[in-house]
């Protein structure tokens, strides 16, 4: 009886430590899963940031001398210089445009993503406009 | 003896499937940070790659526009523009060229005047020389005799 009832402690008490190891290490292991989870949101979210400025630039290049025509390319509207627009992955666009130097020769403008007030990416971009330059 | 074989085998089946569980738990977690550190890493890289492009090419565009001004002007075009070297062509300087470094590609800018302006045109190219790789024992199809 007195060995049956050791035996029967120490079994207890390898059960609950394998127990303790076996929930440290899953909960460790959830933890390296949200880990990923957010790491992988903010990859997604720098691959879309990239994509809707990339969209933006590109847009600006092309409709840079036409304000109406850029804010219907992108879906947005001026307020002053600058054109905000919600994007279709759920993130803000905000374009900033330059006036020309005294020269007007180029035209530039800024270009953020956001994701509320946080800015996930940005850039700077020019566009040609100078007489005669034929692209 | 027997109702104790018994409750200890069902012990030993519920703890080698926990710990079959805690093992694919933790190696897929692993597995998914792996995952997910890479595409980041890949995500940075093509932003920085976007800005650096972007970059170059207001860059190029500035140079190309006062290169255009002076071209129509028919004044004289400079050796260097902003530290970048401008290499005329045509006679009598109808053109030039220069070449932006862009990382590990370059965008090489050619300007030509024409009756009705100038005409640029953009290029983006690998910087450095390729070179194809020939070692490769690639079937190249049928021979046409």
């Amino acid at each position: 009886m007195r060995r049956n009832g050791a035996g029967r402690t120490t079994f207890l008490a390898v059960l609950l430590v394998c127990t303790l190891v076996f929930a440290l290490t899953a909960a460790t292991a959830l933890r390296v899963f949200a880990g990923a989870a957010q790491t992988a949101a903010r990859a997604d979210d720098t691959r879309r940031a990239v994509y809707e400025a990339t969209r933006a630039a590109e847009c600006f290049r092309l409709y840079a001398d036409d304000r109406s025509a850029l804010a219907a390319e992108l879906g947005g509207v001026w307020s002053g210089d600058t054109l905000e627009a919600a994007t279709e992955t759920g993130l803000t666009l905000r374009l900033e445009a330059q006036r020309p130097g005294a020269d007007g020769r180029v035209q530039h403008a800024e270009i953020c993503v956001l994701r509320g007030e946080e800015t996930l990416f940005s850039l700077a971009c020019a566009a040609g406009c100078g007489e005669g330059a034929a692209q | 003896m027997r109702s104790g074989g018994m409750r200890a085998a069902g012990v030993g089946a519920v703890l080698l499937v926990t710990v079959f569980a805690v093992l694919c738990l933790g190696i897929f977690a692993a597995l998914s940070l792996s995952m997910a550190k890479s595409e980041l890493a890949l995500a940075d890289k093509s932003a920085a790659s976007t800005q650096e492009y972007y970059a170059a090419d207001s860059r190029a565009q500035e140079l190309a526009a006062a290169l255009t001004e002076r071209l129509l002007q028919g004044d004289a075009l400079p050796d260097t523009l902003d530290g970048v070297a401008v290499e005329p062509f045509g006679d009598g300087g109808t053109g030039c060229s220069f070449v932006l470094p862009c990382g590990t590609r370059q965008i090489r800018v050619s300007l030509s005047l024409e009756a009705d302006g100038v005409t640029s045109r953009y290029r983006l190219l690998p910087d450095g020389d390729w070179a194809a790789e020939g070692d490769l024992n690639v079937w190249q199809g049928e021979s046409g005799d």
